[in-house]
């Protein structure tokens, strides 16, 4: 019998996107009177070719995962991280290219699919676990772990939507925890509960290569990926750039290799994670100016514009929006935050502009990320994890010190007496 | 997790290919998953009376309402001819085949659509989702049913021998409703206008329908267009089945039996074949 769980030849996926109008970009959606103008078009023989953009998601990628295996999936967005999940867990099928999996595949690639929130948290747990693949017999039989596990016992009976979000979704992994499938498939549901229930979701998920089974882990986060995995696979536009190696070294090439340049994001309004009803039309970096610029300099003043769409004219005063500053590893330096909307004045607008101005930039140099977070009703709804990846430049005031090469974070203002 | 995974255990070998599968092999799996389709299908139950004051006692006031008002308007008001049976209980058992022909349209028709993740986040054979709309569709006939069955002592209908073949017209009325649900469901995930063109489908189709009417009213030379509706069939069949007060309606019976049939057989080709780009496109 052969040895791998997972052998991935040659898979390539192609997307059409096709633009809508200047502003947005839609992934594949189709409007009848299009395709219908289209055919008069045809047949008038103003056939108007490339009105689709062809975009390959994912091409010629190959790898091979044996049991035992925690490999992570490393790289930017768009990289092709999802979508090499999404055709392993079948739920869209590879454009080229095939790939075999031995074992029973579970997928994680949200926390809670199938959950309804007029159901109970009991009637939940069945038909979420029907969903993720495990039969009513075997639901019955980890009940009782399931509901431990989820630490939301008096709440069984009650409907979901009077959960917090973060019951919810505690209630759904643990569901999906209890899964114990041969190959593991997750996509960045880490970031669930607090630090011990997020400890013992790791622990599942590490379970499942210790009794022989496999895992793929997609996550941003490099601290939890050099945690959990032993092997890493790096992708870039699409491609294997660094192929199965030992997870110190993945992250190394992907920090050091991958990571150092300076990259402003473009930011496409109908991004898969930026389409809800309110939506980022753009994200900019301002100097002292206002003209626009890709730096960061420590110890200066910075500013960030941040355009949105709310096409519903939801009441902004329930959003709030998150700056994320974060070290490339992922982790939060610093967490700004604030509704769209203050006052009631602007409350239903259909569009509108907030800046957060910082009056000094308190954070060392080096690379940086900032990730973009909207929520509504404390739902998130965007999420762009990276809308600025780049540097934040030495600033005068440390090279007047002579400070050689400072180490950390954060820029303390200090001063030294005797 | 403490669980061992069984040495022993039968692999199960997975393929990923570009290429279609086979509608056998779809078949397949939708059996390796049809503990899901009851699942799904009990869920839709449950959700569809929740926070309602009368819960589920809707099941019952849905097709009494709608035979009340059938009675008041056509029966009463335009005299439409009811083969000399009483009009109430005329209607009613036309719309045991009706209702559930419609909703069953109705919601699997959207039912694709409704939870985008459960076609982009996870994997199962997704005609699972417009076929639980289907069947549960069918705790509402059951329901009506049993309503019928009170009504008719009170209108003096006997319960006739007939009445044994309302289980085979059963087959056929859901077969029809699911055929043409799936093929609503799967074209709505590519134009989502057939969410808006549903509707009126649906009420065109019902006044085709011999429901508040007898089918009897068409005149000779122009049934055969009438009976190409193939829920024409099933309709006279159930009234066949309750009253039995006409000769048994063989040849629109048969059509009604064979186009279910292949209704439901296109819907699952079409179906097949749409379902791969589901979640690119939806």
């Amino acid at each position: 019998m052969s040895t791998y769980t997972i052998r991935v030849e040659n898979i390539s996926k192609k997307y059409n996107i096709r633009p809508t109008t200047e502003k947005g970009w839609r992934r594949n959606q189709r409007i009848l009177s299009d395709d219908l103008s289209n055919i008069f078009r045809i047949l008038q023989n103003q056939v108007e070719q490339n009105k689709t953009v062809k975009f390959w998601a994912l091409t010629d990628v190959s790898f091979e995962a044996n049991p035992g295996d925690v490999i992570g999936i490393i790289g930017r967005n768009g990289a092709g991280k999802s979508t090499l999940l999404k055709i392993l867990s079948r739920v869209t099928k590879p454009t080229s290219g095939r790939a075999i999996i031995n074992g029973r595949v579970g997928s994680l690639l949200e926390v809670g699919t199938g959950f309804h929130s007029e159901l109970t948290g009991r009637e939940n747990i069945f038909i979420s676990g029907a969903i993720i693949g495990m039969s009513r017999d075997e639901i019955k039989k980890k009940f009782d772990e399931i509901v431990e596990f989820s630490g939301v016992r008096e709440f069984l009976d009650t409907p979901v939507k009077r959960f917090s979000s973060g019951m919810e979704v505690r209630l759904a992994f643990s569901v999906a925890a209890h899964l114990e499938p041969e190959v593991l498939l997750v996509d960045e549901v880490l970031a669930v509960g607090d630090a011990s229930f997020q400890q013992k979701s790791l622990e599942k998920i590490i379970g499942v290569s210790k009794n022989g089974g496999t895992v793929l882990f997609v996550s941003h986060n490099m601290t939890a990926m050099s945690a959990i995995c032993n092997k890493g696979l790096v992708l870039k536009n699409g491609k294997v750039a660094f192929p199965v190696a030992p997870i110190n070294e993945a992250i190394d090439y992907y920090q050091n290799i991958d990571g150092k340049q300076h990259n402003v994001q473009p930011l496409l309004p109908a991004a898969k994670e930026n389409s809800g009803p309110i939506t980022i039309t753009e994200f900019t970096l301002l100097d002292q100016n206002n003209f626009r610029t890709d730096n960061l300099t420590n110890g200066m003043p910075a500013r960030f514009k941040i355009s949105f769409e709310n096409s519903h004219r939801l009441p902004l005063t329930k959003t709030l929006l998150t700056i994320l500053i974060k070290t490339p590893a992922g982790d939060v330096i610093a967490n700004l935050n604030r509704p769209l909307a203050i006052s009631s004045s602007n409350n239903l607008d259909p569009k509108g502009t907030v800046y957060c101005n910082i009056k000094k930039l308190s954070i060392l140099p080096g690379n940086i990320r900032i990730s973009l977070l909207l929520d509504y009703e404390s739902k998130t709804i965007v999420n762009i994890e990276e809308a600025y990846v780049g540097e934040i430049d030495q600033g005068s005031h440390l090279l007047d010190k002579q400070d050689h090469f400072p180490q950390g974070w954060i820029d303390i203002e200090n001063d030294w007496t005797n | 997790m403490i669980n061992k995974v069984h040495p022993k255990a039968i692999v199960r070998q997975t393929i990923i290919e570009p290429e279609t599968d086979s509608i056998g092999s779809s078949l397949k799996e939708l059996w390796t998953f049809r503990e899901l389709l009851l699942i799904l299908s009990e869920r839709e139950v449950s959700l569809r009376y929740r926070q309602t004051f009368l819960g589920v006692t809707w099941v019952v006031i849905q097709p009494l309402l709608t035979s009340v008002i059938f009675t008041i308007i056509f029966g009463k008001l335009m005299k439409a001819p009811s083969d000399n049976v009483a009009y109430e209980i005329f209607t009613f058992a036309g719309l045991l085949s009706w209702n559930l022909f419609s909703q069953s349209l109705q919601r699997a028709g959207i039912s694709l659509t409704k939870d985008i993740r459960l076609i982009t986040k996870i994997f199962f054979p997704r005609i699972i989702i417009p076929l639980a709309s289907t069947l549960s569709t069918l705790i509402d006939f059951a329901v009506s049913l049993i309503i019928l069955f009170i009504l008719m002592p009170f209108y003096k209908t006997p319960f006739l021998l007939n009445l044994l073949i309302i289980p085979i017209l059963l087959v056929f009325n859901v077969l029809l409703a699911a055929g043409v649900g799936i093929i609503f469901a799967s074209l709505n995930v590519y134009y989502r206008d057939f969410t808006y063109v549903l509707p009126f489908v649906v009420q065109i189709w019902m006044y085709a329908s011999p429901l508040a009417y007898s089918a009897k009213l068409i005149p000779q030379n122009w049934s055969w267009v009438y009976n190409i509706n193939p829920i024409v069939g099933i309709i006279n069949g159930f009234r066949w089945a309750v009253f039995g007060n006409s000769a048994f309606p063989t040849s629109s019976l048969i059509y009604s039996a064979i186009s279910s049939i292949v209704i439901f057989f296109v819907s699952l080709v079409i179906f097949n074949r749409l379902e791969r780009s589901f979640a690119d496109v939806i």
